[in-house]
Order: structure tokens, then C-alpha cells, then sequence
């Protein structure tokens, strides 16, 4: 990004950027705009497109990325947007200058059909061929020449994943005034099978099409088997989750090395003090101890990229249909509360894929309930410290297990939500899945990086604002008020002593009551309620009211809180983060996405309830059981 | 000709689009899915889910109910 005052820039329109859906319409958004690209910021806007900027000297060009949409015909809120702001109806987004067309080369028709509607708009339209080389693998041909006679507009081909043609378009960008508007056979008031018409025709005079890509063929015979494809899929499902835990074990190990290091070189070279107790403790025990867990989101983040881009997510929703049947949902509801697992921002804002509000609404409801990577810290570290490290049929540690047991649960008790839901107030008859297979396609690495990089921004601008913000006050609440330390006491009495009679200790105290039930003692109850702000805070917030006991023991906060925490106590604490919604920013959009405070008061509440009694049954029958 | 519903068609044998009608119907027209056309069901999901449709180069999922029907007939 440059720091340049916007006004050196000539800003040279919005041009909209549109095709239907599974083109490679975001593989060409990231290979023109690159890692320019932001949500759109639109005040007032429920569902918000990606912004791009595309710039060339002093020029640039914003690109604004509207979800995918087959004609101006929509069913679910993603397509009306791009159909509203297509039309000029958009009560925030203006309509667009110019509009750049991405065409499937593989399925021309239905492509078609679309340009056909967006034809009617009057706006200048350049057509961007995807997909031209998997025409011509198959032994097919796509006619461009035609495709520019037929209608009347520039034609340019591009292979997105390998930046071939991109220079081209990212040159018509700048040059939109000779950009034509094209020849329209039909009007706004023409009906959708007139476009559908239209489409097939034109699609007849320029494409021969190959085989159908044996390879994709031969791929779901076994992926979508009744037998085979139910195990391989309850098998990604399970290497999914081992991964996070396994793979981002070393790297995790050398983030907290690097930290305690920083720790210790700041601890030996500062006298003794408030200013070597604020940044050991408030600055580098508090955000070190939440980047530390960098690792297993950015694994998460490229699971489930990985796992959309190669087309396998419509086929999981395939798969699992009739499942979410069961709980009232459909197969498109597993797409949001797969991507829950990484965050429920996205997952909530992605429901906007199905087509019914009720539907809609219950996956939304589900959504939080699905074990986000803010979960994973906490499980880390209370798993890592109540769970041997046993291993099991080689490959699988008990750990794993159990942490793959909390997300079960988690998904499970989230759908039975939506059960709920659907039986009470969302009641009324299913609307069908009804969903396109893509192509199988290599996931380009160029996009997982974009992804993952802005996911890892992310998740650590909150963990150097947020969480080093609640860090920051903890600690003066652990510091306050200074207590006088007896002659002879070790700096671990002392720091000890300084702990129990502080104003954190006293809310910790004074609060611990209402968990007792649940074995939690004050500083549980203290890492609970700093949780409140960002769930990762509990962690940081153990490492704060810990840190005397792990500067001294010179072990890992995991290795400190193995011998303070019994295993019912670790168990509760356990069940209570599978259910709690503690989350101010899911509960912001999903304010959002549902209009009203309504539904995250209802969740923040019910969520509370369940957190409670599961704690307190779990607390309850280990107790009675070790 | 005996019509049939799409759903219980015979796997991996064409047949002939009669009609669509109900909610989608639109968006399954779009796809490709319309009278006149000749699909094929690829096949279908365990214990009465959707199943897969093909129809040239497109491959549609779909859960036909009473409120989505696709009328066929064998060629």
C-alpha cells in the first residue's frame, strides 16, 4: 500500500466486475488487484463486496467485486446486491461506470444468458474468456473473433491462475472510454428464458465443445461413492482437525521459545520495577502468549481455502444434504458452518448463500457454536495441561481426541440450535439444495496465500489491539494497589503476595461465587470474564496471573497450570468455552446480518445457560468419577 | 410417452426435460435444466438426498421435493 495523499490520483470510475458463479471471478480479482483489495466500507450496507484497486502511474481504477449471479432473477441476498447495484438500485452503491463481463469458456450458455440481461443496462461492458485452456485440453474450441462480432464488445482471454492476458485488461481499465456498450437484442422487460434463448444461440456459433473433463468424471465416481465418499469425506474431515493440532505444534513451540527469550533478555536487563513488570508481563507476556497460536489459523485458513477452491465444498454439500436434513438445515448450510470453524465472522456473512431467510437464520444461530480458532488457544493450553500426552493407534494422541471431541460437540449442540429453531420459530417448508458442481481445479497458490495473509492480519491486529489493550488494563489491575513486600520475602512471595491483594484479585473474589458451583476459583473466574472481550484473552490473562509462578518454576504457562489444575476443573472450564458466545464482533454481525440486536441477545443468553449447566454437569460427574 | 419424475429416473440413461415448476425453477432453467433438454441423472445420495444431474458440461446438485418438480421421459 502507498501513503500517497489520494488526491495525486485520478480515480477513473467504478467498474463492476460480474460473471456467473464458479468462473474464476475471484482468481481474476486477486491476479488484477493483487493484495490492494479491502472489504467495501459502505455505511448502511448489509452485505459488503470487495473493493479492489488496480493502478498504473497516477491512475487508478477501483474495481468493485460483486458475487456471482446467473440473471437479474435472485434467491438469495449475495445475488440481490449484484443485481441491485447492476441496476442502479442500490440505495448506497453507486452504479457502476463500466461493467467487466467474466465468461466461462467451458459453459458459454449460461454466461450468455447473463451478458444477455446485462446487455439491456446500457453500459459500456469489456468480456473477460476464463477457462479458454481447460476448452482447449478437452479438444474443444472457443471462437473469440465470433464472440466479439455477436456482441459487439471487446473479447479478451485470460488465464487467471497463471497471470496470462491480465497486463491486457488491467491496460482496458484505463482506458474505459473506448470501452462500447453492446448491441442489445432484448430489453429489461424480456424474461429470463428469452436471455436463456438468446445465450444458447450465440454459445452454439462459438464454442465446440470437448469431453467433459474425464479427470473431474473419474474424481467423483469415487469422491461422491454412497460407501467411498461418505468415509473419505468423514476422513478429510478427521485429518482436518488432527492437522491444526499436529502439524502447528513445532512452529507454535518456536513462537513461545522466541517470546520467553524476549522476556528473559527484557527481564535480565531492566532493574526491578513497574516498567520491567509492564513489558514482560503486559506487553509481551499478553500478546505473545496469543500469537503464539499464529500457526494453527493460518493451517485452518488454508484447510478451508484449499478445501473451496478445489470444488470439493459443493460436493461435501452434496454429501452431506440429507444429513443436515436431520437437523432441519440443508446441504448448503454446511459451506457457512464449515467456515465457522475458522471464524464465525465470515461463516455468518457467507449463510448469505442460501436462498431461504429461514434457512438462513438457523445456520446464523448455529454459526457460533461451531469451534472457532479463538476456541483453539484456550483448548490448547487447558487440553495441553489436564490431558496426558498419550498417543493412540500411532498417529492419533489422546489430546487430539479430545480436542477433536470438543468440536463435535460444539457442531452438534449448534445444529441441535437450529433444530430448535426450525421447529419453533422458523417453521415452514424446506426450500430445496439446489447447487452447481465446479470443475475440479488445482487450488492457485497465489489466491490461498491472499487469503491466508489477510486472515493472519487479522487475527493479529486484534491480538496488538484488542487484546494488548485488555493485557495493558489487566496488568495495572494486577499492580494496584502496590503492596508493601515483607523484608526477606523471595521475589516470588512478593509478586505472589502483590497478586492476591490486588484490585483484579478483589473483582476475581468478589465474582468467584457465581462460578464456584462450575470449581472455578478466582483467577478462573477472572480468565473467564477478561474472555468476554476476545476469547484468546483467557489465555493472556493466565499468563498474567500466572507469570510469577513461570518466571520462577522457569517452565511454560502449560507446564505451570498442569500442577494448578485438577482435571475436573480443566474438564468444566473445557465445556464452558465449547458453549459461551464471547465474542463482541460475532455478535456485532450478526446484528448485522439479521437486522436486529434481537438475535444476539437470544444467542448471547442461550449460549450463557448452556455454557453453565454443561460446566456444571461435567465439573459434577468427574468429580464423582475420579 | 410415460412421463416420470426426474428423481426416479433410471441412472446414467438420458431423458427428455417435460417441465419445471416450483420454487427454483428459474435458477434450475438457468443451469441448463429445461424442457426440451436431454440430462442425464449421474447419481444420487444416500438415503433419499439429492442427486446429480448432467447436462452437457454442467453438473447441477440438486433435492427434488413436491415443491421442486422436473417432469422427464425416457428417449
Amino acid at each position: 500500500m502507498t501513503h500517497q495523499p489520494k488526491n495525486t490520483y485520478i480515480m477513473s470510475g467504478r467498474v463492476a466486475l460480474i460473471g456467473t458463479p464458479n468462473v474464476g471471478k475471484s482468481t481474476l480479482f486477486n491476479a488484477l488487484t493483487g493484495l490492494n483489495q479491502k472489504v467495501g466500507n459502505f455505511p448502511g450496507v448489509t452485505v459488503e463486496p470487495w473493493l479492489g484497486t488496480v493502478r498504473y502511474n497516477t491512475e487508478e481504477c477501483v474495481l468493485i467485486d460483486l458475487p456471482g449471479i446467473y440473471g437479474f432473477e435472485s434467491t438469495s441476498e449475495d445475488e440481490r446486491l449484484s443485481v441491485d447495484v447492476l441496476r442502479g438500485l442500490h440505495p448506497k452503491i453507486e452504479q457502476p461506470v463500466a461493467i467487466l463481463f467474466v465468461l466461462d469458456a467451458t459453459a458459454p450458455e449460461k454466461s450468455l444468458a447473463l451478458f444477455s440481461a446485462i446487455s439491456t443496462l446500457g453500459i459500456p461492458v469489456q468480456i473477460v474468456a476464463t477457462m479458454v485452456d481447460s476448452v482447449k485440453a478437452t479438444g474443444g474450441h472457443f471462437d473469440d473473433i465470433t464472440l466479439q462480432h455477436e456482441t459487439g464488445v471487446t473479447v479478451h482471454s485470460v488465464v487467471g491462475s497463471k497471470g496470462l492476458g491480465i497486463r491486457e485488461v488491467q491496460d482496458a481499465l484505463f482506458d474505459i472510454k473506448q470501452w462500447k456498450t453492446p448491441r442489445a437484442s432484448l430489453t429489461i422487460q424480456s424474461s429470463v428464458d428469452e436471455h436463456i434463448h438468446w445465450g444458447l444461440s450465440i454459445a452454439e456459433k462459438i464454442i465446440v465443445q470437448g469431453e467433459h473433463s474425464a479427470f473431474s468424471e473419474k474424481l467423483d465416481s469415487i469422491l461422491l461413492h454412497p460407501v467411498w465418499g461418505s468415509i473419505i469425506f468423514c476422513v478429510i474431515m478427521l485429518l482436518f482437525f488432527q492437522s491444526i493440532f499436529t502439524w502447528a505444534q513445532p512452529l507454535m513451540d518456536g513462537i513461545d521459545a522466541g517470546f520467553s527469550m524476549l522476556q528473559d533478555i527484557v527481564y535480565s536487563k531492566l532493574p526491578d520495577g513497574l516498567l520491567r513488570s509492564f513489558l514482560t508481563k503486559g506487553v509481551i507476556g499478553g500478546v505473545g502468549s496469543v500469537l503464539v497460536f499464529l500457526p494453527q489459523i493460518i493451517i485452518l485458513n488454508i484447510c478451508i481455502s484449499v478445501l473451496e477452491e478445489c470444488g470439493y465444498l459443493a460436493r461435501a454439500a452434496f454429501l452431506v444434504d440429507r444429513a443436515m436434513g436431520i437437523f432441519g438445515l440443508q446441504g448448503r448450510s454446511f459451506i457457512p458452518l464449515l467456515g465457522s470453524f475458522a471464524c464465525a465472522i465470515p461463516g455468518i456473512m457467507s449463510a448469505r448463500i442460501i436462498p431461504s431467510y429461514r434457512d438462513r437464520m438457523a445456520t446464523i444461530m448455529a454459526a457460533p457454536l461451531m469451534a472457532c480458532s479463538a476456541r483453539l488457544p484456550v483448548y490448547t493450553l487447558l487440553i495441553g495441561a489436564v490431558i496426558p500426552a498419550t498417543a493412540v493407534w500411532g498417529y492419533f494422541s489422546v489430546q487430539g481426541l479430545v480436542l477433536s471431541g470438543l468440536y463435535v460437540l460444539g457442531a452438534v449442540s449448534g445444529l441441535l440450535i437450529a433444530l430448535a429453531l426450525k421447529k419453533t420459530m422458523f417453521k415452514g417448508a424446506m426450500v430445496p439444495f439446489l447447487m452447481e458442481f465446479p470443475v475440479y481445479r488445482a487450488p492457485s497458490i497465489k489466491n490461498l496465500w491472499l487469503t491466508v495473509i489477510s486472515r493472519s492480519r487479522d487475527f493479529v491486529q486484534t491480538a496488538g489491539t484488542v487484546i494488548l489493550g485488555f493485557s495493558i488494563v489487566l496488568w495495572l489491575l494486577t499492580e494496584l494497589p502496590q503492596t508493601q513486600t515483607i523484608p526477606g520475602a523471595t521475589q516470588l512471595q512478593k509478586e505472589q503476595q502483590q497478586m492476591e491483594h490486588s484490585v483484579a484479585a478483589t473483582i476475581g473474589k468478589s465474582i468467584q461465587p457465581v462460578f464456584a458451583p462450575l470449581g472455578f476459583d478466582w483467577r478462573l473466574t477472572l480468565g473467564v470474564l477478561s474472555s468476554y472481550a476476545a476469547r484468546e484473552t483467557f489465555v493472556s490473562a493466565m499468563g498474567q496471573i500466572y507469570a510469577a509462578d513461570v518466571q520462577e518454576s522457569d517452565a511454560s504457562l502449560r507446564g505451570v497450570l498442569q500442577q494448578k489444575l485438577s482435571l475436573p476443573v480443566g474438564l468444566s472450564l473445557l465445556a464452558f468455552y465449547v458453549y459461551a458466545l464471547q465474542c463482541i464482533s460475532t455478535m456485532a454481525i450478526m446484528k448485522r446480518e439479521t437486522g436486529s440486536w434481537k438475535w444476539p441477545a437470544i444467542a448471547f443468553g442461550v449460549t450463557l445457560v448452556l455454557a453453565y449447566i454443561a460446566s456444571l454437569l461435567v465439573f459434577n460427574i468427574s468429580l464423582i468419577l475420579s | 410417452m410415460n412421463s416420470l419424475q426426474l428423481q426416479k429416473a433410471p441412472l446414467k440413461t438420458p431423458v427428455r426435460i417435460l417441465s419445471v415448476h416450483g420454487v427454483l425453477a428459474t435458477r434450475l432453467r438457468e443451469l441448463g435444466i429445461r424442457p426440451g433438454v436431454i440430462c442425464t441423472v449421474r447419481r444420487r445420495a444416500l438415503l433419499g438426498g439429492p442427486i446429480e444431474v448432467a447436462t452437457g458440461q454442467t453438473r447441477v446438485a440438486v433435492r427434488l421435493t413436491p415443491e421442486l418438480q422436473v417432469l422427464v421421459e425416457l428417449v
